[in-house]
């Protein structure tokens, strides 16, 4: 195995009862069935959503909603399809919906909010700023407050692809089927994020910087 | 594989999700092309960042019987 793969590629457990088992016994009423499935997967959809509201009170708003809606809807849901794709989908949706509800997506307590295409010069202001604040954080934790925002402020369909990938872990194909999208746009997603990442925080060809 | 191909399916190898002739293919080009090797190391060492600095949050306590609750009080209402 080479390095990459031993960083990057983690054995998939297999879950037995399977997701797809548990959601159709659900689907028939057994109640026990609902709590295998909140135990599987609430961390990971309280993360997903921890990672995308400003506030503790709405994650866990939403992620309850998206059980709720597990709950109630596990009779449509369709046994060709993945049950993830379809439980993430839910998820994003339900973020969806809470930024059309609060008027706009909620960022890291930027004190300038940037566009999505911000420049290079306005992220680097951006970062020079944040890094004064609070005075006793240490460089790690400057970096990852740092980091936090500028996934943050990628544009939308960029930093979802982001937050499945590199933190929810999930395939690629199982990201192009919770988008809606052919797989060759998630790949250029996330080529378009991580160059943009790149460049905030002055990564250049052959010269990495932050211990890279 | 050219650079251009290797560059577009980077991301699938890394995460190890390029099928078997991808990632040979993948793998004897980065063994000749110092550029694409040098642009792999970098973007791996981006998502290792981006993975390690940005920790999980904890799920609060109580959360899980909270939840639990709604839904054992949405079955009550409706059988």
């Amino acid at each position: 195995m080479t390095n990459t793969e031993a960083k990057f590629k983690k054995p998939r457990q297999r879950l037995n009862p399977s997701d797809e088992v548990l959601i159709g016994r659900l689907a028939a009423g057994d109640q026990s069935a609902f709590n295998e499935i909140f135990d599987r997967y609430h961390r990971q959809i309280y993360n997903f959503i921890a990672k995308q509201v400003n506030d503790r009170e709405s994650c866990e708003d939403l992620t309850q909603e998206v059980f709720m809606r597990v709950y109630k809807s596990a009779k449509n849901f369709d046994t060709d399809k993945k049950f993830t794709s379809w439980l993430y989908k839910i998820a994003l949706n339900e973020v969806k919906r809470h930024w059309k509800r609060t008027g706009a997506r909620q960022t890291y307590s930027l004190n300038t909010p940037l566009s999505n295409e911000a420049g290079d010069a306005e992220r680097a202001d951006f970062i020079e700023d944040s890094r004064e604040v609070p005075e006793d954080s240490t460089e790690s934790e400057l970096f990852s407050r740092n980091l936090r925002q500028l996934i943050d402020q990628l544009p939308d369909k960029q930093r979802t692809v982001v937050l499945l990938k590199v933190y929810q872990e999930l395939t690629f194909e199982e990201i192009a089927e919770i988008c809606e999208c052919p797989l060759s746009t998630v790949l250029s997603r996330m080529r378009y994020a991580v160059d943009k990442l790149r460049r905030w925080l002055g990564v250049e060809d052959g010269q990495a910087e932050y211990g890279l | 594989m050219d650079c251009k191909k290797v560059q577009k399916q980077i991301f699938r190898f890394i995460y190890g999700e390029s099928d078997v002739f991808e990632l040979r293919a993948i793998k004897a080009h980065l063994e000749i092309c110092n550029a694409c090797e040098a642009e792999h190391k970098i973007i791996e060492g981006i998502l290792v960042q981006m993975k390690s600095s940005v920790p999980d949050d904890p799920v609060p306590d109580g959360f899980k019987e909270r939840v639990l609750s709604q839904v054992r009080a949405l079955a009550d209402q409706d059988p």
